[in-house]
């Protein structure tokens, strides 16, 4: 049985990181291309690109991927992502603040982390602060528009 | 470097060729790292995240730190500091806001300032190092 404090959370690699979202936000999982740019239509909504790999400083070969479509409104995401992984239960007592040293950018970009059997760390993606950072790149990340493509 | 008040004992260890000490006061923990779990950051002094004892602390990149983020250590595209070769030892230090742990290549012992006046090290002032980051 559920713990009442306890949130789901769906997990996903970008590069060598481990990150994860909230289950609930996620409207649907598609396949595409990491060089897409623009928005993709799902159920009446608008959903910005956005790979999270522009802003991490991480190699963006073009590459096979998984778009999450998240949130709503100005804040729908389609959140590029290498690999999904399991979704979990999460008590919420266990997610931490960010490390008191990481102040940047990173304060807006993650609202926390878990960490997780086996020493490794869980940080959990704030799609919003996100998109944010993403459109002050400029039109040539985050403008244009998507091609065709798309497959759940 | 620093002023103040002579600690009692000093950690005393290195990092890449150069020799610092440390407070023992300030010294929270050492251990033996074998997972760093990456976490993009603005500041090139930060390596990443370690889980010690079922908490998720920092991890600092003391040279970069020390030199304004030009210290001459292999860089990641963009500048990001470059994770150690695990596994490593790792000195965990209190600051005044939390606890950050850095890498450390070896640890040379304890030393105590007034019997042994410090040479060939630089003692680290953590509000400094704070003031850095």
């Amino acid at each position: 049985m559920s713990s009442p404090s306890a949130v789901r959370f769906t997990s996903f690699t970008i590069g060598p990181g481990l990150y994860a979202v909230e289950s609930s936000t996620i409207h649907q999982a598609l396949a595409t291309r990491s060089d897409l740019r623009g928005e993709v239509p799902f159920q009446g909504e608008l959903f910005t690109l956005l790979d999270p790999r522009l802003l991490f400083d991480l190699p963006t070969a073009r590459r096979e991927c998984r778009a999450l479509l998240i949130g709503e409104a100005d804040k729908a995401v389609a959140l590029m992502v290498d690999e999904l992984g399991r979704e979990m239960e999460v008590d919420r007592r266990r997610i931490q603040e960010l490390p008191w040293h990481f102040g940047g950018r990173e304060q807006l970009w993650f609202g926390g982390v878990v960490p997780l059997p086996g020493d490794r760390a869980m940080a959990l993606l704030r799609p919003a602060g996100l998109l944010a950072s993403y459109r002050t790149l400029g039109p040539g990340a985050s403008g244009g528009s998507a091609d065709a493509g798309w497959e759940p | 470097m620093g002023s103040g008040p002579i600690a009692d004992s000093l950690l005393v260890f290195r990092s890449a060729e150069r020799r610092y000490a440390l407070p023992t006061e300030k010294v929270v923990r050492v251990a033996e790292i074998r997972t760093i779990s990456p976490l993009p950051s603005d500041l090139g002094s930060n390596l990443g995240l370690v889980v010690h004892r079922g908490v998720v602390v920092g991890l600092l990149d003391l040279e970069r730190l020390l030199d304004g983020g030009t210290a001459d250590r292999p860089q990641g595209r963009g500048g990001s500091a470059t994770p150690p070769d695990l596994p490593c030892l790792c000195v965990f230090a209190r600051f005044r806001r939390g606890v950050a742990g850095f890498p450390v290549d070896e640890l040379l012992g304890i030393e105590t300032p007034l019997e042994s006046p410090s040479e060939g090290f630089e003692i680290l002032d953590l509000d400094r190092l704070e003031s850095l980051r």
